[in-house]
């Protein structure tokens, strides 16, 4: 008897620690295919407009085309319908300009899917300037954005900082201000260049948070002409890394309500985990569809802190002329 | 306020205008351990009037007849009856015998004759009878067993917690020897944190919940500790599958002083490390891995009898559960890597309380008691890197830390002033500290390049501590109107003070109960609860990371309005039967927002959650058996709670109602046992329930950044889940057989109990979660849909022996 002990013993402990997995038998046809808009109209760029059809989950393929789909926009009162389509791209030939008023509408699977948009005013940068920035802990990468006066309403801004390296793209988690009004914080963002992909140890994990926390600057800003400092961390002393080490992009983008929701739930979406909330999809799009709608007016720089820890900054897209205030 | 008050004095004056006659007054225990018998019924057969013994065994019964002729009743011992010619105050003490058929009863919900009682929606449970239901790997859980009663149901196998009439399982009170315990989940709701050889008496309201309870909206479990054996040293140990119990318990000074002491300890953790150790070493990622987790707790309670009319007791619970891991693997840059992850979670409680009897009508108890729940989570890289011959360290580190810390002084009185009336009164004052979430980082960063160490820091973030007072008043009457109508009416005033706000609620409440027949009765109920505390828990899985937040400037408290009706029978002979309604509303229940979680957050907790309401109704229907060779219970509810997040700038689902995570259409349980002699006995349940709620999706789109120079490629090929709601989706529905049987044998000295339990007996494989898995194919997908279930079939086995 005391021979099968160890037996019994390995059998109660597999049992233990067995947990079952099973694949779900999933009907597919009985899962319904929405039409799915995605459209982000840009100050200064060609309208286009993307169709496609909600897929199953597992499904890898990217996008499934709406082949009855019957597209229009009306901009600012005038209808105007796609020139070409590429894929699931409907592309207009008309460049949008701000405080331009557009609207959707669309035919598709009986439905008709409406939307509306504004492209709002360039951001109202008047100034860019960087340098590195010592402090007894970190070494900074400082990325000073002076703005001019505030609008006379609400306006949302996003900015994403960015750097390639051995074809890695790093989107920080948290950038997202509030409203010009609101200005309350910037976020540094963490990045170490000696890894070839640190995202797989820091993004979303404890560090991750514990980082962004230390490093949270309260700027309040109250008067007519501001500046607000994007920092950026580097852990590697500027004195002994190659240059394109230290070439950032900065993307400053004026969004609409709608769309400042829809970078929320990215954000959101972005975080997910078996620990998280799962993010409910943000949707502005009417009658039976869903997707984005939104405009955005952009502006971007390349950075580059230099081995004397000067910072060089170099407009990628040329802004646009100063456009009326929206009433 | 005012109003509440004026209205408590007046009816407390009015119903006290009848003439005093003779008290009975005493202790009811158990004959055997001297063991006092919580809610012992004591009843006058010639009057009709009755009462029941406290939490302390004592009852006062003042009657304006000459003679008492007494009925001592407990459910499981052999009624004891006494005639008491009564010229003056009289006190007696009453032991009670346990029944020959003890084994035979299982969970009694409104114990015989308390159809009579105006309380309902309260179900007392000796402790005993919940041995009798199958449980796994041989551990009787009360928890567990509460959760085959109708109004209350689990979340999921592995779920401790309870949802009880629509709520949250933060909205459970959880007092043990009358102070709170905050976690009461051990292994994640694998166990809970009672250890049934140490507790003597369960009683849970889930509704017209008394005066004297309060802090919580769903319900109250009151869970008192054996005092210890008066009479002999008592004890007994087990042996389970995953972990042994002893508990030891006697008199220290004869009739004076007695100890209670009960340990328990899983010990899955040291088996499992030759078996962890063999995994690891087929792995090369696993390569050097160290890992397990157990839990422990120990109960122990010294109680000291100065007279017949003071007794003064010390109890103190600690209860931890530890989860390790470490492993050496290879950092992206080829270094070693050391990673480390451990995670310590548990309560501390202590309590001393002093009862007195001042006189036959008058109690007395004054307590005071600290409780603390904290949760530690460290976790730490350590790299290691050969550098031109010179070995260099980098590490970085997290500790993060949640907790809660009570201190209570509490004064409360029983009054017993005519036969019509049982008054309670008292107050109580808490010092909260709350410490949501405070953590530290360290970092020691050596920069190969300039061989030296680039960034070098050791600081805390969010240690912030947020302190809270609690006072309370409460009082409470049990007025029997006449021999019909009997009403229960009291007030529950708290207020709370913290950061800048004070916040204070007047909490009405009462019940009553009109006799139809001797056998039936209708009540009704209504309470109003206030709770100033939050647990915030992720919908996905409950974990020890869930954190304790106070009411804050920002947060109001939370409330709920509930009433109840309910029709009570009694089928003489045969079997019980009852049918409650309720309707609960609840109001400032918070919910974190899309994607919010407690850990990556640079976020304090107030930016992460939102405020909201919700209701919650149903229908709970109970039939039982409890005496004879043949008991159990069906009961069965139908019920359903949605939740509602539709205020300006905290809209969750896009402000429309959505069900809560434990919302629940139909859950059914029946519960059997067969006692064929004194040796052997089985018994067998089967549950049913509806689905989880869970947010989830089937289908997916493509993000498209439109941008001709988008130089974001990951953005383009993000998918997005299509999740039209929150909670949208149900899991398949649950159900799961278990039997059990116990063989037990008595010796000269000692007696034992095998007992044999099969758990999930047709292995049906429940839902855990569904998750999307790249481990796994699907026809010709390279993903797949996975359901993960927990436990499957789990046959077991516990020895136990008793001196």
């Amino acid at each position: 008897m005391s021979s099968f002990r160890p037996i019994l013993l390995l059998l109660s402990l597999s049992l233990l620690l067995y947990s079952c997995e099973k694949v779900l038998d999933v009907d597919e046809s009985a899962i319904p295919k929405e039409v799915v808009v995605n459209a982000m109209p840009i100050t200064g760029q060609q309208l286009f407009v993307n169709v496609s059809y909600s897929r199953f989950l597992l499904d890898p393929s990217n996008q499934h085309p709406v082949p009855s789909a019957d597209i229009a926009l009306s901009v600012n009162g005038n209808v105007l319908y796609p020139h070409h389509t590429q894929g699931c791209n409907y592309f207009f030939d008309y460049i949008a300009q701000p405080d331009d008023t557009i609207a959707l509408s669309l035919f598709a699977d009986g439905k008709h899917i409406t939307a509306q948009t504004y492209t709002p005013r360039m951001p109202r940068i008047t100034n860019v300037s960087a340098r590195v920035d010592k402090s007894k802990t970190f070494t900074l990468g400082n990325v000073y954005l002076t703005f001019n006066d505030y609008p006379n309403y609400p306006e949302y801004y996003h900015i994403t900082v960015s750097r390639r390296d051995s074809g890695v793209v790093y989107r920080p988690s948290r950038h997202l201000f509030d409203t010009v009004d609101t200005i309350r914080s910037t976020y540094f963002f963490f990045f170490d260049p000696k890894l070839t992909d640190p995202s797989v140890l820091y993004s979303g994990s404890l560090a991750n948070m514990l980082y962004t926390k230390i490093m949270a600057l309260g700027t309040l800003i109250d008067g007519q002409t501001h500046t607000a400092p994007i920092s950026i961390l580097m852990l590697t002393d500027t004195n002994e890394v190659q240059p394109f080490l230290h070439r950032y992009r900065i993307l400053f983008e004026s969004v609409t309500p709608a769309r400042f929701n829809y970078i929320l739930f990215l954000g959101a979406n972005g975080n997910s985990s078996l620990l998280s909330e799962p993010a409910q999809m943000y949707s502005n799009i009417n009658g039976g569809a869903y997707g984005i709608f939104a405009g955005s007016a952009r502006r971007e720089f390349w950075v580059d802190f230099d081995t004397n820890g000067n910072g060089t900054v170099t407009p990628i897209t040329p802004p646009a002329a100063p456009a009326p205030c929206r009433q | 306020m005012k109003k509440f008050l004026f209205l408590f004095l007046s009816l407390i004056s009015c119903s006290f205008l009848w003439a005093q006659k003779h008290t009975v007054s005493g202790l009811v225990s158990d004959a055997a351990s001297g063991e006092t018998l919580i809610g012992a019924t004591i009843l006058d057969a010639r009057s009709g009037k009755g009462t029941v013994s406290n939490v302390n065994g004592r009852f006062s019964l003042t009657l304006s007849t000459d003679t008492a002729f007494l009925k001592i009743s407990f459910v499981g011992y052999e009624s004891l009856f006494d005639t008491i010619p009564l010229t003056t105050n009289v006190s007696r003490k009453y032991t009670l015998s346990s029944a020959v058929s003890l084994r035979e009863v299982v969970i009694t919900a409104d114990r015989p004759g308390d159809h009579r009682s105006s309380q309902m929606s309260a179900i007392q449970v000796p402790v005993e009878q919940l041995k009798a239901v199958p449980v796994m790997f041989g551990e009787a859980d009360i928890v567990k067993a509460l959760q085959l009663l109708p109004g209350v149901q689990s979340a999921s196998d592995v779920s401790g917690g309870m949802y009880v009439r629509g709520g949250g399982p933060d909205e459970n009170l959880y007092l043990l020897d009358g102070v709170p315990l905050y976690n009461v989940n051990h292994l994640g709701g694998f166990f809970s944190a009672f250890n049934t050889d140490a507790v003597k008496n369960v009683t849970l309201y889930k509704g017209s919940f008394p005066a004297r309870f309060g802090g919580r909206l769903s319900s109250i479990l009151d869970v008192a500790t054996n005092d210890g054996n008066l009479n002999r040293l008592h004890g007994n140990a087990s042996l389970g599958l995953v972990s042994a119990k002893v508990a030891l318990e006697g008199p220290i000074v004869k009739d004076r002083t007695t100890f209670s002491l009960s340990a328990r300890r899983t010990y899955a953790d040291l088996f499992m490390q030759p078996i962890i150790k063999a995994l690891a070493a087929d792995n090369d990622k696993l390569n050097g891995l160290n890992a397990g987790y157990y839990f422990y707790d120990i109960n122990a309670k010294l109680t000291h009898r100065f007279s017949d009319r003071s007794r003064i007791f010390a109890a103190f619970y600690m209860g931890s559960d530890y989860l390790y891991a470490k492993v050496r693997t290879l950092s992206s840059l080829g270094e070693d890597q050391f990673l480390s992850f451990n995670n310590r979670w548990g309560n501390i409680l202590g309590a001393i309380s002093w009862n007195y009897l001042l006189s036959p009508q008058l109690f007395m108890n004054l307590s005071a008691s600290y409780t603390q729940y904290d949760n530690n989570i460290v976790a730490s890289v350590e790299k290691l890197a050969d550098i031109n011959g010179q070995q260099v360290r980098s590490t970085m580190g997290g500790d993060y830390n949640s907790g809660i810390k009570d201190a209570t002084l509490k004064l409360d009185f029983g009054y017993s002033p005519n036969p019509d009336h049982d008054v309670k009164f008292g107050s109580f004052f808490t010092r909260h500290w709350f410490s949501p979430e405070v953590a530290t980082a360290n970092v020691d960063y050596f920069d190969q390049i300039q061989m030296n160490s680039a960034l070098k820091f050791d600081t805390s973030i969010n240690a912030s501590m947020i302190p809270a007072n609690e006072i309370v008043l409460f009082g409470e009457d049990e007025w029997a109107i006449n021999d019909y109508v009997k009403l229960n009416y009291g007030l529950h005033l708290s207020g709370f003070k913290v950061q800048n706000s004070f916040y204070c609620a007047p909490q009405p409440r009462v019940s009553a109960r009109w006799l139809i027949t001797d056998n039936l009765s209708l009540k009704v109920g209504y309470a109003y609860m206030m709770q100033y505390m939050h647990l915030l828990s992720t919908t996905n899985i409950s974990i020890s990371t869930d954190l304790w937040v106070p009411a804050t400037d920002r947060f109001k408290p939370m409330s709920a309005h509930q009433v109840a009706a309910g029709v009570f029978y009694g089928l003489p002979n045969i079997a019980d039967f009852s049918v409650e309604a309720y309707y609960k509303r609840l109001s400032n229940i918070i919910e974190y927002k899309d994607g919010a979680t407690f850990l990556g957050a640079s976020d304090g907790w107030e930016d992460l959650v939102v405020a909201g309401d919700g209701y919650a109704y149903g229908l709970e229907f109970l039939a039982q058996r409890s005496f004879g060779k043949f008991t159990g219970w069906v009961g069965y509810t139908l019920s359903r709670s949605m939740h509602l997040f539709n205020r300006e700038g905290q809209q969750l689902n896009g402000g429309k109602p959505f069900p809560a995570k434990y919302d629940r259409r139909h859950d059914l349980s029946i519960v059997l046992s067969y006692k064929f002699n004194d040796n052997y006995d089985v018994s067998a349940t089967w549950v049913f329930s509806t689905g989880n709620a869970a947010t989830f999706s089937m289908s997916a789109y493509s993000r498209v950044y439109p941008d001709p120079d988008d130089y974001d490629k990951n953005a383009n090929r993000q998918s997005l889940y299509v999740i039209e709601g929150r909670n949208n989706f149900r899991m398949p529905n649950y159900h799961r057989l278990d039997i059990s049987a116990n063989f037990h044998r008595r010796f000269k000295r000692c007696r034992r109990t095998i007992n044999v339990s099969i758990y999930n007996v047709y292995n049906q494989q429940n839902p855990y979660m569904i998750y999307l898995s790249r481990d796994y194919s699907y026809r010709n997908y390279s993903s797949a849909l996975v359901q993960l279930s927990i436990f499957p079939i789990i046959p077991s086995v516990s020895y136990t022996l008793y001196w």
